[in-house]
């Protein structure tokens, strides 16, 4: 059988990342446009009204960005876009976009499985997909949209196919060196510390990452980032430790540390939580 | 009709007014107090478990509770249980025969609760049937069809019967048939539809997709693409990749095999000369070689 690779853009031009997210004034009878990475989304301020088209590209590693707000009367989105409408007495025009992590695990691979030496650590970097959540304001803020700036494909995670969980599969290859990964407007870079303190080597043929326990931050050079994750395997070889080290990740290039842009989906859990191996490495 | 009306004046003033009255309460109360306690267990068992153990648990108190106010109406009411026991044995053997079907019914249901194939928002089969499961019930369990219908099947059917449980697992596989002519490059059909696949996003990237040859087939070589899903999202898989490889395959000008058949008559058939007569041209009908072909054709037979 042979196995079709998936898309990873690592030999495209790496263009600077623009911050999309914070907070936008939208009239009432005006309609913004926020193109980010392959999703445009138009949202219109109507009276007691918030309406929102939306399309995606067909590009999952699209690296445009654009915004216009407001929009001129006479541009709109086509017909053939997707609509959600909501309700809602208030009249106030702010609206608040944020980028949020998955709202399940990713799964992701390194370009080709390798083995971590006996008692020995490596640090892993994975870019994963990115969600959007728009806020109308002003408080109390109602949630008007959360969904994926792109669609990424469902993945089954597990011994068999009894036991699991679904997770998202991640298009793009998990680096042992963080300049091999390409920016990307719609996806969050995260770094894993992986150690092996068991006797014989540990084969990584791909790795699920708990997102919704993640904090999503963003550097001084608007790239988006996650708290560090560190896998540790137990000596005995069947058991891993998964640890959440809370709080903005370690960015020496940056001039800023990074703040804090969302919180995590799920309470993050202090201390190691064990896991099998096999949840996590398949 | 003096005696008949000294006994309802003593029923009145005596204390059996008193006692069928505060047997009626008790049954009143007792109603309530079921239909009460298993509303408030289901919501409590809903709230710690599943729809099948709220469901439990909510016709478990209210039997109890009723069975309960039954006994405590009764010994209001004056009757004695001991002799209402003693009946019951006797009527039990007549009833026993008269309600074998319903006996049986009651213990498979019993069995069915026990053993689980099956919880209630389940979708399964059972022989043609497949729907969702709305009540296991004493005697019956309750499916709603996808063209919502109620089905009733009796307990000991579905004992004695194969149920295939569609949901009983999160994710679920998706195989469709692929029938190609001889002439068809396989692998690139096989690259094709597995890059499809792998493009849809509800189609799960583990277990990865598979193409499998499943053999010669009398006009066509058989193929199946195997997939899978979540069960939520199985059937808008089904539909959407079904008709996105049929629009892949047209696209590439690979043809499905239709049946077809080759009549063999013995011996090389030669070549059927086909004559083109346009209108205007035609020959005039030539009445001596109808009349030939026509005697022809009677030699024959």
């Amino acid at each position: 059988m042979r196995h079709i690779a998936p898309v990873d853009a690592t030999l495209q031009p790496t263009p600077e990342p623009t911050p999309w997210w914070g907070e936008y004034a939208l009239e009432a009878g005006s309609t913004g446009l926020w193109q980010i990475g392959p999703l445009r989304l138009w949202i219109t301020n109507r009276r007691h009204e918030w309406r929102l088209y939306f399309e995606r590209g067909p590009d999952a590693l699209d690296p445009s960005v654009a915004i216009v707000c407001p929009l001129a009367e006479d541009d709109g989105p086509p017909e053939t876009a997707e609509r959600t409408r909501m309700a809602t007495q208030r009249t106030g025009g702010t609206l608040s976009l944020e980028p949020a992590l998955a709202d399940r695990a990713v799964v992701s691979r390194p370009e080709s499985p390798f083995q971590l030496l006996p008692n020995d650590a490596v640090d892993l970097f994975v870019s994963t997909p990115l969600w959007l959540r728009v806020w109308a304001g002003p408080e109390p803020r109602h949630l008007l949209w959360d969904q994926p700036l792109f669609r990424p494909s469902d993945t089954w995670v597990g011994p068999d196919t009894t036991r699991g969980a679904l997770a998202y599969a991640s298009r793009t290859f998990m680096r042992l060196d963080a300049s091999n990964l390409p920016y990307y407007a719609a996806r969050a870079v995260t770094r894993i510390r992986l150690e092996n303190r068991a006797a014989g080597p540990l084969l990584l043929e791909r790795l699920s990452l708990p997102v919704r326990e993640l904090a999503l931050y963003a550097d001084a050079r608007g790239r988006l980032l996650t708290e560090t994750m560190t896998l540790t395997r137990e000596p005995g070889g069947d058991l891993a430790a998964v640890r959440v080290e809370h709080g903005a990740p370690d960015r020496r290039d940056a001039d800023e540390g990074p703040r804090l842009v969302a919180e995590p989906r799920d309470t993050p859990r202090r201390g190691g939580i064990l896991h099998a191996l096999s949840s996590l490495l398949g | 009709v003096d005696q008949l009306w000294s006994q309802i004046v003593d029923f009145f003033t005596g204390p059996g007014l008193q006692h069928a009255l505060s047997g009626a309460v008790v049954l009143i109360v007792g109603l309530l107090l079921a239909r009460w306690g298993s509303r408030l267990t289901g919501r409590l068992a809903a709230r710690r478990g599943s729809a099948q153990y709220s469901l439990i648990m909510r016709r478990l108190t209210y039997y109890v509770v009723l069975g309960v106010t039954l006994v405590v109406a009764l010994a209001e009411f004056g009757l004695e249980l001991s002799i209402l026991l003693g009946a019951a044995g006797i009527l039990t053997v007549a009833f026993g025969f008269a309600s074998q079907t319903s006996a049986s019914n009651l213990i498979s249901g019993l069995f069915l609760l026990g053993e689980q194939p099956f919880v209630v928002g389940d979708v399964i089969r059972v022989g043609q049937t497949t729907g969702s499961v709305l009540s296991i019930d004493a005697l019956s369990v309750k499916l709603r069809t996808f063209d919502n219908l109620l089905v009733r099947i009796p307990n000991e059917t579905l004992l004695k019967s194969e149920i295939t449980n569609v949901s009983h697992f999160p994710i679920r596989r998706l195989d469709i048939a692929l029938r190609l002519p001889y002439h068809e490059d396989v692998d690139r059909v096989r690259s094709l539809v597995i890059q499809l696949a792998q493009r849809h996003p509800l189609c799960l990237d583990e277990p990865r997709p598979q193409v499998f040859f499943q053999g010669f087939g009398e006009s066509a070589l058989d193929l199946q693409l195997s997939v899978w899903a979540a069960r939520e999202t199985w059937f808008e898989l089904k539909n959407a990749l079904q008709e996105q490889v049929k629009t892949a395959l047209t696209e590439h000008a690979i043809e499905p095999a239709f049946p077809h058949r080759t009549l063999y008559a013995g011996s090389p058939t030669r070549p059927l000369t086909v004559r083109v007569v346009t209108r205007g041209e035609a020959d005039p009908p030539d009445e001596n070689r109808e009349r030939e072909d026509e005697a022809r054709t009677r030699g024959r037979s």
